[in-house]
């Protein structure tokens, strides 16, 4: 939408300055290129600066025309473009370069069609077929005329309306269809007049008034001849004046009156001289040999012939040389120059046969073209579809192959991949089942060394504190003995026996408890036995001992074994020493570990004597403890001691001695 | 004079060595023949004295009391050792009594115990701790898995045997068993022998093995 709205506003200013332009002088347009910055409103003074020079000076119109160019292809503006080619076009007619042209126009078209600009369109199609019509290629130039004229009726665009039904007259004059030509040009001149479109009313007045000639309208014509006249003083445009002047030279020649023919082609060739027209020039030439043949002044008609036939030989006008070298030779033959005749005659032969192959080489050039380009056309068309059908069927079969491939691959990598992982878990899982299995036995072998040496520093402490005493014991009972101050006791000796005895006692039992092939409950059982019935028996006391039948083959630990008597022992030895029993007994059980009681028929124990032998119970409560045990004291009819160790899982191993 | 018990002393405590001659010479049944402090002078002399019994200790500088014992013995194959020891539970005892002693004394034994037990020897009686009875029941528990010949040991001795290593004493023993303690004592007596039998042999066969 907004770019729509730009392109009607630039357009807008275009043609403003392009009316403007055409308004101005020279000098003021001169003026305005100084002051001008070199943007896209510089294209049209350009254009219509150089326009001024088209008449006079083509050379220097063309400058401007190349400058314009020039602009508008930096400044990338094919709008502009577009103008520049209408323009140029118009030099090149002049110069009778229709080729040129024609590329020309034809560029113009493409440039339409790209931009899909109706304007572009309009004015591109109606060029190509001027170009065409110049080239007397009738059939082509009505083709485009039409197609312009469609887009131009339907764009509403009644400028172009009316130049291109004027052209489509001028066509069919010259494909002698005079009731269309008139048709044709009477309407543009409507339109035109209706637009004051004073340069396409002259032309179509021209081409009304030709049209009228061949339909004997004689007087209408010469009115419409002398009103383009009028016209083309007033545009001012001399080349219009120069073709009013030739069309009413026609008329005066058609109805005879050669005399007022000649004067009217006499002044259209002094208009073509002074206003550098090299085109009408020859027609004014042409036009006044034909008088003058007619007149019978062959010699002139010679003069003017030749001119007309050097001029067309220079712009290389086929259709005029053609009807030039035929009337020269009748000229010469009238002037008795039969060599000159023939070799006019078979310059029109020449150019006769040569136009027309020209007609028929471009026919068949065009036929062709057409053909071959229509082969082509299928050619391509069939091998891109072969091609297309081939890529088809590769593509399938390269996609198969690669899905194929693919699934394959990825089967591969998911095998590869489930296998790894699967030994990665795997080898994860073992390395950390072994890990954790080692971790556990250092762990456990830690725990066991840090027991063992525990127990060991425990042992050594018992040990030291043991000897300790008992020497300092018999030390002290010695140094007693050797008092002289009173009279000794005669215990001493059995004392420091008795402290003597026990140290080595303590020995023997550390020795048991520490030696490893002793850590079975059948050891701990008959060690104790032993020293318990031996203890009991010595202080005199009924003992009983009550034993599974079956002793479990476990191993137990050195320090169960030793915590485990020693409470036993320290048992007896309370029992001994507070209770008063006269019965001892001691069973024990084996079903979760170690469980044994003592119970002795004494007078029990009192809270308050706990307090006295309280550090002895809460020994035993730690010893029991400290091998994950416990220890129980009650009163039941004199006093009664659990003890119970568990086993634990190493205990389970049954080992044998 | 009436047929005292010769008794030689190894010991090198000197304390206690004189003691223990002191001890035996106050005895009227015991005669002290001779007393070394090393098992080399030991070994010299008691081949040719013949002493009944030799009261040694294990512990000895130089030669230990076990290796002089079974040289002691390979000349002298009747004579009886009385191991002096101060622990009873020590390996060393039972080493001892495998390579040829009869009997141990613990060192802290009275002096009338050290006799009854002097007199008890000489008369076929050998004491047996706990754990030396647990001791010898394996180990003939070992030569049974190896000789598939039967026990060397008799019915009464396996029973003296077991009793001993359940921690029985020997008065329960010899209730149970309705056998005098003294009897028990001959019994493991001969559980020695038979002991040392096994384990000489055991020995040759060792060094024949080697051969």
């Amino acid at each position: 939408m907004l770019l729509r709205l730009l392109t009607l506003i630039t357009f807008f200013f275009f043609n403003l300055i392009t009316a403007k332009c055409q308004q101005a002088s020279k000098d003021s347009l001169f003026a305005l290129i100084k002051t001008t910055p070199e943007n896209q409103l510089k294209i049209p003074v350009y254009l219509e600066y150089g326009k001024s020079f088209q008449s006079s000076n083509p050379d220097s119109a063309r400058v401007y025309y190349q400058k314009a160019k020039a602009l508008a292809i930096k400044l990338n503006d094919q709008k502009s473009f577009s103008k520049y080619i209408s323009y140029q076009i118009s030099l090149l007619n002049q110069t009778g370069k229709f080729e040129e042209g024609l590329a020309l126009a034809q560029k113009d078209l493409a440039i339409g069609k790209k931009l899909n600009d109706p304007k572009i369109l309009i004015a591109g199609y109606n060029n190509v077929a001027n170009e065409y019509e110049y080239l007397a290629d009738y059939q082509q130039a009505s083709e485009y005329y039409i197609k312009s004229l469609k887009l131009a009726t339907d764009n509403r665009d009644e400028e172009m309306q009316s130049r291109i039904n004027d052209n489509l007259a001028s066509v069919f004059l010259w494909l002698k269809d005079y009731p269309l030509a008139y048709k044709y040009s009477t309407k543009a001149f409507v339109i035109a007049e209706k637009r004051h479109d004073t340069v396409t009313m002259g032309n179509c007045l021209l081409n009304t008034g030709v049209a009228e000639i061949h339909q004997k309208k004689y007087k209408d014509a010469l009115l419409h001849f002398s009103q383009s006249e009028k016209i083309g003083y007033q545009i001012p445009d001399m080349s219009l004046v120069a073709d009013a002047l030739s069309d009413e030279g026609l008329v005066y020649y058609t109805t005879h009156d050669l005399k007022t023919a000649a004067e009217k082609y006499q002044q259209e060739l002094s208009i073509t001289k002074k206003y550098q027209l090299p085109y009408e020039e020859l027609y004014a030439l042409f036009e006044l040999a034909v008088v003058e043949k007619d007149k019978k002044n062959f010699l002139l008609a010679e003069s003017y012939t030749s001119r007309a036939i050097a001029i067309g030989e220079d712009l290389n006008t086929p259709a005029e040389l053609m009807e030039m070298y035929d009337t020269m030779s009748v000229i010469k033959q009238k002037l008795g120059k039969p060599q000159e005749a023939l070799l006019f005659k078979n310059k029109y032969v020449a150019i006769n046969d040569s136009m027309m192959n020209a007609q028929i080489q471009t026919n068949i050039h065009h036929l062709n073209i057409q053909y071959h380009s229509a082969q082509k056309d299928k050619m391509i068309a069939e091998q891109n579809l072969n091609i297309e059908r081939n890529k088809a069927a590769l593509e399938k079969k390269n996609m198969w192959l690669f899905i194929f491939l693919g699934g394959i691959i990825a089967l591969i990598v998911i095998l590869i991949v489930s296998i790894r992982s699967y030994r990665h878990k795997h080898n994860l899982h073992r390395q950390s089942l072994l890990t954790l299995q080692k971790q556990h036995e250092v762990n456990t072998l830690q725990e066991k060394m840090q027991a063992r040496e525990e127990e060991r520093d425990r042992i050594g402490r018992e040990m030291h504190d043991d000897i300790g005493s008992a020497l300092t014991t018999i030390l002290y009972l010695s140094n007693d003995l050797k008092s002289k101050s009173g009279q000794p006791d005669s215990n001493i000796p059995d004392k420091i026996a008795t402290t003597a005895t026990g140290v080595v006692d303590k020995m023997n039992e550390i020795i048991w408890s520490m030696n490893r092939q002793y850590d079975t409950l059948d050891d701990l059982i008959a060690y104790t036995r032993q020293h318990a019935v031996e203890f009991l028996q010595d202080h005199s006391l009924n003992y009983h001992f009550d034993l599974p039948d079956l002793i479990p083959d476990v191993h137990i630990s050195g320090e169960q074994r030793r915590n485990i008597y020693l409470v036993i022992k320290e048992s007896l030895h309370n029992i001994v020493k507070h209770s008063e029993a006269t019965e001892v007994t001691i069973s024990f059980q084996f079903e979760d570990g170690i469980r044994s009681c003592i119970h002795d028929n004494g007078k029990g124990f009192e809270t308050l004597s706990l307090r006295r032998f309280g550090n002895g119970l809460k020994n035993m409560e730690e010893r029991m403890q400290r091998i994950g045990g416990t220890f129980e004291i009650e009163n039941t009819n004199g006093t009664t001691i659990r003890l119970f160790s568990p086993f634990t899982n190493e205990e389970s191993q049954s080992t044998g001695i | 004079m009436i047929n005292q018990i010769s008794v030689s002393i190894v010991e090198d405590m000197a304390d206690i060595r004189q003691k223990l001659q002191q001890i035996i010479e106050e005895s009227e049944e015991f005669i002290c023949l001779s007393s070394y402090n090393t098992a080399e002078k030991a070994l010299e002399e008691l081949p040719g004295l013949n002493p009944d019994i030799v009261l040694m200790d294990i512990h000895l500088p130089g030669m230990s009391g076990i290796d002089c014992i079974k040289e002691i013995k390979k000349q002298c194959p009747q004579m009886q050792f009385m191991m002096f020891t101060i622990y009873e539970n020590s390996d060393e005892v039972y080493e001892a009594l495998a390579a040829g002693a009869s009997g141990y004394l613990l060192k802290q034994t009275s002096p009338e115990q050290i006799l009854l037990a002097l007199k008890e020897l000489y008369e076929g009686g050998s004491p047996m701790s706990t754990h030396i009875a647990r001791k010898v029941v394996s180990f003939f528990q070992k030569e049974n898995t190896k000789n598939e010949n039967s026990s060397p040991l008799s019915t009464r001795e396996k029973q003296v045997l077991e009793l001993l290593s359940k921690g029985f004493l020997y008065k329960e023993i010899s209730d149970q068993l309705f056998i005098s303690t003294g009897t028990v004592r001959q019994h493991i007596h001969k559980i020695y022998e038979k002991l040392q039998v096994q384990n000489r042999t055991e020995a040759i066969n060792k060094f024949y093995g080697r051969r």
